[in-house]
């Protein structure tokens, strides 16, 4: 549908822009993950978005990022604070910025990731990442407000990645019995509609045969069925919770199964 | 079905008596005059409506025993000149063993009252203050099947849609040239119609005037858009927008309808079912990927009644809707909301009458 798109999205994109134009100097060691991204792919830009939609969450390589500058010292230069966590930043505008380092490349430690000289506060270790770093591509980024001239050109992690990103996050989560946001699930269904199946599998196959991402992904594949494979699953319930009142649950439900299904038949 | 005898005028009398005196409210009383002053024309009945304060409201009654919508005109005139000229304190109410929607409707656009004995009534007074309005039967109890009565079935319905997209004044085989509706059926549907107060036409001559927001609806009365076709119920699990995309670029068939198509004249809210005519159900559903499913369905592909569904289809924003006569009869008469977004349709297609009605 034509129209504008919502505020708050517009917002979150230009958080997005505020980082990427603080760390253009290590823009090669950045790859956009989460939310953001997913609408990238999906085209979802009009879609009404809740508060915590909008955060933009970046996975760093260690491989790519130079000893300097020192991603803490771009960021506090143009006004982003830390908050509690380590890799927890807040734009000048308030929305959230997570800089995050896969577990396999995030050295010893429970929270913060090891980053050499720019220490183990910068950035947090999450497990799932990894295939970020092997399916990603650029992407041209707007700004989505007309009277904001920015745009960026960096590396965007592919759908395959997205979807094994969101499915350990979601089982981590459920798992630990931590607070979990819905809307994760209804990326997850996102991903799944847009996308076509057999592309999808493709990207999942590409990712099973690389040494960084294959662990991973195989265990995001087993989650699938037990999270998303039946119509009362957790994760079902989930995306049904978030896509509100003007959904049918069981359209939600339904069209959750099928394409679950329809893509580990593939795999 | 065998037709019962209309009731005696007599009969029709007591049984209104009846119906007000169970409606109006409990401390209020009622009494009937069968008397009336003057000479001449007399009131058919006059009933006092006593109010807990002592106040009288009083109702002249013109009883018939059977009142088509076209008489209407004729009939409220007639009260409402009598009651002026021999009791103008009175209210003019006209009663009937049975009064049509259309014909109560009619009647209150007169300002006139009505009472019919299976409890539609509609009365109303300002000193003292009493308004009563009750709901009774929906469909006449004593049917006379002289006439046609009734608009169900194809040809009927290929003749109402000839006659709401054509602009008059038309000839009825003139219509018949330019349409799929046959001439004898058009000419029993422009009957029908022209008894009800829907059309007006030169007596045997062309039709010069067609209330079509009042077909419509009378055409509602008869059809139905999930019995009249038949439904076959499916899932796109990639969701409305992904049926949209594949539309786009099919060569299949269909035209849309329900909330999908009226999406495309005001877009209120995005639908949550697609609801489409097909020549061919099985070959679209597997065309368009489409899973049979009974939970959850977000697809409605309906085989039609006729294919007069697809007559005067239009192409808007990239979909095949039906013309937006077929969609407002398919949304007055669909699930959920879609009544409501019927009469949104009949709003738009007031508005943009020289878009639709050539």
């Amino acid at each position: 549908m034509p129209g504008e798109p919502d505020p708050l999205y517009v917002r979150a994109r230009a958080a997005l822009l505020d980082a990427t134009d603080a760390l253009a100097a290590q823009i090669d060691a950045l790859v956009l993950v989460g939310a953001q991204a997913i609408y990238l792919h999906t085209g979802d830009a009009h879609l009404a978005v809740a508060e915590y939609t909008t955060d933009a969450d970046f996975t760093i390589g260690p491989a790519e990022l130079h000893d300097s500058p020192l991603l803490a010292e771009l960021l506090t230069a143009r006004g982003f604070t830390t908050r509690e966590h380590p890799g927890g930043w807040l734009s000048p505008d308030g929305i959230y910025v997570d800089l995050m380092v896969p577990e396999a490349l995030a050295g010893a430690g429970t929270r913060g990731a090891r980053l050499g000289v720019h220490g183990k506060r910068v950035a947090r270790r999450a497990k799932g990442l990894e295939a970020s770093l092997v399916d990603h591509a650029p992407m041209s980024i707007t700004a989505l407000d007309s009277t904001d001239p920015r745009s960026v050109t960096m590396q965007v992690a592919g759908t395959g990645a997205l979807l094994i990103a969101k499915v350990h996050k979601i089982h981590e989560r459920t798992a630990a019995g931590d607070r979990v946001r819905d809307k994760d699930a209804l990326d997850v269904l996102r991903i799944l509609q847009a996308i076509e199946t057999s592309f999808l599998s493709q990207r999942l196959d590409h990712l099973r045969a690389h040494e960084l991402s294959a662990a991973v992904t195989d265990e995001g594949i087993a989650q699938l069925a037990p999270l998303f494979g039946r119509i009362d699953a957790v994760g079902v319930e989930m995306a049904i919770r978030a896509a509100g009142v003007g959904a049918d649950p069981d359209t939600i439900a339904a069209s959750m199964t099928a394409l679950v299904s329809d893509l580990l038949a593939e795999l | 079905m065998s037709s019962k005898r209309l009731p005696s005028e007599t009969r029709i009398i007591r049984d209104v008596e009846r119906v007000l005196a169970q409606s109006i409210p409990p401390a209020w009383s009622l009494k009937t005059k069968s008397e009336t002053p003057g000479k001449g024309k007399r009131i058919d009945l006059l009933v006092e409506v006593t109010s807990p304060d002592g106040e009288i409201a009083r109702f002249a009654i013109e009883v018939k025993r059977t009142i088509e919508p076209r008489s209407v005109p004729m009939a409220a005139e007639q009260i409402s000149m009598l009651t002026t000229s021999t009791m103008p304190e009175a209210i003019p109410v006209v009663a009937a063993g049975y009064l049509s929607a259309r014909t109560r409707e009619l009647l209150n656009d007169f300002d006139v009252g009505y009472i019919d004995t299976t409890g539609n009534i509609r009365i109303e007074s300002s000193a003292p203050g009493l308004f009563v309005l009750t709901q009774g039967a929906d469909s006449d109890p004593w049917p006379q099947d002289v006439d046609l009565r009734s608009l169900r079935g194809r040809g009927a319905a290929r003749a109402i849609r000839a006659i709401i997209d054509t602009a008059p004044p038309f000839g009825t085989r003139e219509l018949a040239g330019a349409t799929s509706a046959s001439a004898a059926t058009l000419s029993r549907v422009l009957e029908l119609l022209e008894r009800e107060a829907i059309v007006t036409r030169q007596p045997r001559g062309p039709v010069l005037a067609v209330d079509w927001k009042a077909a419509i609806r009378r055409w509602a009365e008869d059809y139905d858009q999930t019995t009249s076709n038949t439904a076959t119920t499916f899932l796109d699990p990639r969701g409305i927008p992904s049926i949209e995309k594949k539309l786009q670029t099919t060569k299949l068939a269909y035209a849309a309808t329900g909330a999908f198509a009226a999406q495309r004249f005001n877009p209120i809210a995005p639908a949550r079912t697609a609801t489409l005519y097909v020549d061919d159900v099985t070959k679209t559903a597997d065309r368009l990927g489409l899973r049979e499913t009974e939970a959850g369905a977000n697809v409605v592909l309906l085989e039609p009644f006729d294919p007069v569904v697809f007559e005067r289809a239009t192409t808007r924003d990239g979909l095949r809707c039906v013309a937006p006569s077929q969609l407002a009869a398919d949304l007055l008469t669909g699930p959920g909301r879609e009544p409501s977004q019927g009469e949104e349709i009949l709003e738009w297609m007031q508005e943009n009458e020289d878009a639709w009605r050539t």
